[in-house]
């Protein structure tokens, strides 16, 4: 019996691309703009005060991961963001072969010089990482996962994995370029889309695993966030407990997550794009994995 | 030989069991015992995807076996299609459908598009993040019925209302319904753009469109 998993309703997180005073500010090129280090962190930096946000937030897209494992990404124009412009992979046979990540090279590269200039100028960085069906929907027709699901299992298994090593090497990077916060968020992935069944053996067998990877990572300047999708997946299918964290007073929520590092590892309350929430009450939702 | 009822099954079976490598065979079988085509899809085929649509309102399938079943249905068409006669190939209702310029969210707009064409409507889908003006062309160029389109995010919400604008000037408004769907689309946007309809789930786009063109009781087939 599957059980009933709660689904959030995503308010802002639906929205990608860069503010059009932004862009006319900072007269920004396209798609040069998605490509050097320096304009990002220009960019993130005007997006932070645009929105009275305490934090940096990079990138701008939900494709960096998917751009760095082959994926086609069009970065023509600002207004609408980076999108997967056709399928690189045509078969699951051929994401067997998906290459390494290589934080050296491409746009992945330089969004973590971003975080590490943002962070030497004195700001709070915080990394938005996509997740396994999030990438997976950039690089292939996602009836062909599910399809293999029935008949290739094994096939399923390792690629899934290998997304799962890749990805906790992209935190393990961001952590290494001074980001205060990782945020994990997989709305491709939503239970609303890919039905209880699937969103189960997902959450249980690769997320859970990879979540504990990263929250192993945790420490007086780390923090590990998640969209709060993924934290109602863990917690409907008992992989998560929730606690309460009192922080005595009226605060910015992402303010609070931060101030939560070194007590907590992982927080999952409110979307991380929701820069002006308050937590009137002054308690904050931290998760504990089971 | 399997008598004609036994096959139909079958064929519907094929498509609410998911399975696409089978149903090739039994559509072979079908046609090789010399039965009409046209059956094979709207009582084999079709019948099988309504089943599988109930199940979906029911909860009991979600998208990713929508998806695998509709795989199914299509590979039954590929081998009963071309047996089809002159006569049963008449023309259909005419549908343009997309994901709007910006957006790669495409599963809801595929869904719509299966669930559309099993209804019986000609689909011509220009997929995902089309440019605006790519849904007049092909509205204009097919004399279209109706004009579909979807997207997930927010900020690429306002080209719907473009589309319908551009319609608007090009004398076509009156010619073509407009339907809109997708996560952040509310009844209250469609009436805000002007659209004709909206659609929060495939099954009840086909209801939608049906409603549209006074074709409730239309059962062309695939």
């Amino acid at each position: 019996m599957v059980q009933k998993i709660v689904d959030y309703k995503c308010k802002s997180a639906d929205t990608a691309g860069i503010n059009e005073t932004i862009i006319a500010d900072l007269q920004l090129e396209f798609p040069e703009s998605y490509k050097d280090a320096n304009i990002m962190a220009a960019i993130s930096l005007a997006t932070k005060k645009e929105e009275g946000s305490r934090v940096c937030l990079l990138p701008f897209c939900h494709t960096v991961e998917a751009e760095a494992l082959g994926g086609l990404i069009n970065l023509s124009e600002g207004k609408f963001g980076p999108r997967a412009a056709a399928y690189a992979y045509n078969s699951v046979e051929e994401l067997l072969h998906l290459p390494e990540i290589d934080f050296n090279r491409g746009r992945i590269s330089e969004v973590l010089k971003a975080c590490q200039r943002l962070k030497a100028q004195g700001e709070l960085v915080v990394l938005e990482v996509s997740g396994f069906f999030t990438i997976l929907n950039s690089l292939i027709d996602i009836t062909k996962i599910f399809k293999a699901w029935r008949m290739d299992v094994k096939s399923i298994n390792q690629i899934f994995n290998f997304l799962a090593e890749n990805l906790y090497l992209f935190i393990v990077e961001a952590k290494k370029a001074g980001v205060a916060m990782v945020s994990y968020a997989d709305p491709a992935g939503s239970v609303n889309i890919i039905g209880p069944k699937y969103t189960e053996l997902i959450a249980r067998d690769y997320t859970l695993p990879l979540l504990k990877q990263a929250a192993a990572l945790a420490d007086n300047s780390f923090i590990f966030h998640l969209c709060p999708k993924t934290s109602l997946i863990l917690l409907s299918l008992g992989l998560a407990a929730r606690k309460s964290v009192d922080l005595g007073q009226r605060i910015n929520y992402v303010e609070a997550c931060l101030k939560s590092r070194g007590r907590e590892k992982i927080i999952g309350q409110i979307c991380i794009k929701d820069a002006r929430a308050m937590i009137n009450h002054g308690k904050i939702m931290a998760l504990q994995l089971v | 030989m399997k008598s004609k009822e036994t096959l139909l099954k079958e064929l519907s079976d094929c498509v609410v069991d998911m399975e696409d490598q089978i149903v090739g065979q039994v559509a072979g079988e079908y046609v090789e015992a010399g039965y009409p085509a046209l059956d094979g899809i709207t009582e084999g085929l079709v019948d099988g995807m309504q089943r599988t649509a109930e199940l979906y309102e029911q909860e009991e399938y979600f998208i990713p076996e929508l998806l695998i079943c509709s795989d199914a249905m299509y590979n039954g068409l590929g081998v009963l299609r071309p047996h089809l006669e002159k006569t049963e190939t008449e023309e259909k209702r005419k549908v343009v459908i997309g994901v709007v310029e910006g957006d790669t969210h495409d599963i809801g707009k595929n869904l719509v598009r299966i669930m559309l064409e099993s209804a019986g409507y000609e689909m011509h889908d220009l997929g995902r993040d089309v440019a605006l003006q790519c849904f007049v062309d092909k509205a204009k160029e097919i004399n279209a019925d109706v004009i579909a389109m979807s997207t997930l995010m927010s900020t690429t919400m306002p080209g719907m209302r473009q589309v319908i604008e551009m319609l608007e000037a090009e004398g076509l408004r009156d010619k073509v319904k407009v339907i809109v769907g997708g996560a952040p689309i509310s009844p209250a946007f469609t009436q805000k753009i002007g659209a004709d309809g909206y659609s929060a789930t495939a099954v009840e786009a086909v209801k939608l469109v049906n409603r549209l063109l006074g074709a409730e009781s239309e059962q062309v087939g695939a």
